[in-house]
């Protein structure tokens, strides 16, 4: 977008711009007059307005995997756990304790006296119940839901206060993903509403917010909970909100965005384009960046593509990589990666050493497999060159490292396309295996993420067809709670992607968001997702 | 005139029904999968999950089935639930069409106004240089692209003076900006048809006459050329409403205005068909009505027609 709009500046010829605007000009002046009551909505005090860089399309965290509607739902409902964002221990949120058996099989909660949702309804153990229940029943209306509960044999109150959740296979992750806003408590009066109802906004959760005026194209106002004081542990507030009206405004455009936070008509810009980060600087707006948990972006080969078959054609491109070139390319907060998860996600090692830039490597295991430079420097094996296709929505931020990669391999006779398409066409192109590699990220604070992306039996943009050592190393994670045993499981895992040319890491994502310099103590949960329990405003 | 108008409706009936089927046929033959565009890379979520919800939307059953269903559902005013919300389309659009009234009702205000004022003073100076500057104004007008003209209006009037709200608020001020940049292209369209009549209607005998019995040059412009020269810029005028629901795309973007424009842009980007073929089919219903009520006025204006019809 800001490119187009330089590159127009450019053409237009230098009288052009000042005919075309005198008419203009006028009008304003005169409907500027006209209306010179016009204020900017300077939000002070209790006041927060946040700019989304999406509409709101459904409001129920049951139910939207989508990242935008999730950044407000996380303000209305609580969860059963929180994660420390630094760290990724699980902390107590609504449940003040819990015990998992040996087989991380067997889950038990404790919860937390005196939370009632914003409808007067009290939390209890049986709410919890009804609640995982109801994103079981939502099945495929809740895409994330039921992966966190997959294999949920059912859930019971033990007494009013204690809640066992039961698995049919060892389910470590759920421990994680009771602190994710999908599995959010609402009230039993939500619970009973329809799917459509609650998207739309009929929900009632226990959270620090409650909803106000819902405009799903335009904006989302929010008020502080009265008597709010169970916040997560990670709080320094436990109570009330400071910033008592929570704006959460649909502003699609980037350059909207950016100026009216620049101007002090927003208080906050929840998604800052790499381009608009460098006007950040020590005065005026500071920008608040976190590492993103989870698997790194990762270059992800197809596998049943004929060239990519071949283990060591994929651990030649990972070697032909030079990591350390990608700094200046990447945006705030991120960094090359180090391993095939990132540094803040449990159970991540240091594994730089195995992915450094080894050009003799890449040269040696592609002249074992029998590719030789044609004429055009690129490699070939009788009449296959090594040329791949890499798909991505042109909406990603990472076209120019894409480029400079495309670079590194052409060195060592692999030629990249980096081909930008737009999101309809990424997707159904990605949905039928029309490439040759994808980058992908997914963001989550457990090593269980694994198993969304490289098994047989997962989202499979490698395209697997025989589940071998990489499944059962993943399917392992699953099974083990004990950090030093997790490790261990995590270590196998990564060592049978990365030995495979499973998946080749590129880099650590990081969310990155503006706040005006008025505001204080916004942070970022573990999911990247802003957290205003603490925020304040200066007037 | 009855016949007339009969004819016209089932012309009009038969370019929605066309309109309806293309936008199916299109969202068809377009690669895309708007289960997969909702649910994104991010999340890692497998195939047989993304299965059974594209099940749960219906996304699996026949073509044919669908368009059939969805047309007969149509025809009773339904046009289903939005893939993204799960909300009524109907209720949706309801919810949206005042705010891109509103802005095209303002800009409509701007545009013809200042498009007859560019053409009758280009008219009627006898300034060569002026008169090419304005006549070449409506091309330069045209050729901006709209939303740099609302980031450079934005640039200028909110985050640099502080006079206009960014986001579209209720009431006058959040519509100016919004307005001035859609009514300056569209100024510019009435400008150039009237201009372009103008210069061959002051050409004609009558004005000559007018002018030799003692009407000024602005009496002869207004008077006497003007009222022969403003019937294509009534006609313009059907079409150009059609063109503000379009330019209401980008400015409605551009502004944060919660409007049609806004909705056919997110239907389009996420593939919810419900929600984009009852956009389709209002916006072409309106355009095509207005098409026809101006060709029913004309009479009314040329007393010409008015014999001729009788």
């Amino acid at each position: 977008m800001k490119i187009g709009i330089r590159g127009f500046g450019r053409r237009v010829p230098t009288l052009g711009p000042v005919l075309r605007l005198t008419p203009v000009l006028a009008c304003c002046a005169l409907l500027a007059a006209a209306c010179a009551t016009a204020d900017a909505r300077q939000t002070a005090g209790g006041a927060l307005t946040a700019g989304l860089a999406q509409p709101v399309s459904c409001l129920d965290p049951h139910q939207t995997p989508q990242t935008q509607n999730l950044n407000v739902s996380r303000q209305l409902v609580d969860s059963l756990t929180d994660q420390d964002p630094r760290t990724g221990e699980i902390v107590p949120w609504l449940a003040t304790s819990w015990k998992v058996d040996k087989q991380a099989k067997r889950f038990t909660f404790t919860l937390r006296d005196g939370v009632t949702f914003n409808d007067g309804a009290p939390l209890d153990a049986a709410t919890v119940v009804a609640n995982l229940d109801d994103i079981v029943k939502l099945g495929a209306r809740s895409p994330l839901g039921s992966g966190y509960l997959a294999g949920y044999a059912g859930a019971s109150a033990l007494d009013a206060k204690t809640v066992e959740v039961r698995f049919d296979a060892p389910s470590a992750q759920f421990l994680q993903a009771t602190s994710m806003v999908t599995l959010g408590m609402l009230s039993p009066g939500t619970l009973r509403k329809t799917p459509e109802q609650r998207c739309a906004g009929g929900i009632a959760g226990s959270g620090p917010y409650v909803l106000g005026r819902v405009a799903l194209n335009e904006e989302v106002r929010l008020s502080a909970r009265t008597g709010y004081a169970w916040a997560s542990a990670l709080a320094a507030n436990r109570g009330v909100p400071r910033v008592r009206e929570l704006t959460f405004a649909i502003v699609t455009d980037p350059s909207a965005r950016h100026g009216s936070l620049l101007s002090g008509q927003l208080d906050a810009d929840l998604q800052v384009l790499q381009q608009d980060q460098r006007s950040f600087g020590d005065r005026g707006p500071r920008l608040l960046s976190a590492t993103r948990p989870g698997i790194v972006y990762t270059l992800l080969p197809n596998e049943s593509r004929p060239a990519l078959r071949d283990p060591s054609v994929r651990r030649a491109i990972g070697a032909a990589l030079d990591r350390s070139k990608f700094t200046p390319l990447l945006a705030a907060g991120e960094r090359p990666a180090t391993d095939v998860l990132a540094t803040t996600t449990p159970g991540y090692k240091d594994r730089s050493a195995g992915l450094a830039y080894a050009p003799g490597e890449a040269a040696r295991l592609l002249d074992a497999a029998g590719w030789r430079r044609g004429p055009d420097g690129v490699r070939a094996k009788g009449s296959q060159r090594l040329s791949f296709d890499l798909v991505y929505s042109a909406s990603e931020p990472y076209g120019s490292l894409y480029q400079l990669m495309a670079q590194q391999l052409a060195e060592a006779g692999i030629e990249l396309r980096p081909t930008p398409l737009d999101d309809a066409t990424n997707s159904a192109r990605q949905g039928s295996g029309d490439y040759d590699f994808v980058s992908w990220a997914v963001t989550r604070g457990d090593p269980t993420v694994l198993a969304s992306v490289y098994p047989v039996k997962s989202a499979n943009p490698l395209r697997r067809t025989r589940p071998d050592e990489v499944d059962s190393t993943i399917a392992r994670i699953a099974t083990v709670l004990d950090p030093a045993e997790r490790a261990r499981a995590v270590d196998a895992a990564a060592e049978a992607i990365l030995s495979g040319g499973h998946g080749i890491p590129l880099f650590e994502q990081a969310s990155s968001i503006g706040l005006a310099e008025r505001v204080t103590g916004v942070r970022l949960d573990a999911s990247g997702r802003p957290i205003f329990q603490d925020a304040e405003v200066r007037a | 005139m009855g016949r007339f108008v009969a004819r016209r409706l089932a012309q009009a009936a038969a370019v929605v029904l066309a309109v309806y089927t293309l936008t199916f046929a299109v969202f068809y033959l377009l690669p895309a999968d708007p289960v997969r565009i909702m649910i994104g890379p991010e999340n890692g979520v497998d195939e047989a999950r993304v299965s059974a919800l594209r099940a749960e939307y219906g996304l699996d059953r026949p073509a044919a089935e669908r368009y059939i269903g969805g047309l007969l559902h149509a025809l009773h005013g339904d046009f289903g639930t939005s893939f993204q919300t799960g909300r009524e389309v109907g209720a949706t659009i309801a919810e949206a069409a005042p705010r891109t009234l509103a802005l095209a009702g303002g800009a409509l205000l701007l545009a013809l106004p200042l498009g007859f004022l560019i053409a009758w003073w280009a008219a009627h100076t006898r300034r060569m240089w002026l008169r090419r500057s304005l006549g070449a104004l409506p091309g330069l007008s045209l050729s901006v692209p709209t939303f740099w003209l609302g980031l450079v209006l934005l640039q200028a009037f909110s985050f640099g003076l502080p006079l206009f709200p960014a986001r579209a608020e209720d009431g006058l001020a959040g519509l100016v900006l919004p307005a001035v940049t859609l009514a300056v292209p569209s100024s510019a369209f009435v400008a150039q048809v009237l201009l372009e009549r103008l210069t061959v209607e002051m050409r004609q005998p009558y004005v000559d006459t007018a002018r030799a019995k003692g009407a000024s040059r602005a009496r002869a412009v207004t008077a006497h050329a003007l009222r022969n020269a403003a019937m294509p810029a009534l006609t313009m005028t059907a079409l150009l409403v059609g063109w503000l629901v379009s330019g209401s795309v980008v400015v409605e973007t551009v502004f944060a205005r919660n409007g049609l424009g806004r909705l056919i842009e997110s239907a389009v980007t996420t593939r919810d068909l419900p929600m984009l073929q009852a956009l389709v089919v209002v916006t072409t219903a309106v355009v095509t009505l207005l098409t026809l009520a101006v060709d029913v006025a004309h009479p009314l204006v040329d007393p010409r027609l008015r014999e001729r019809a009788a």
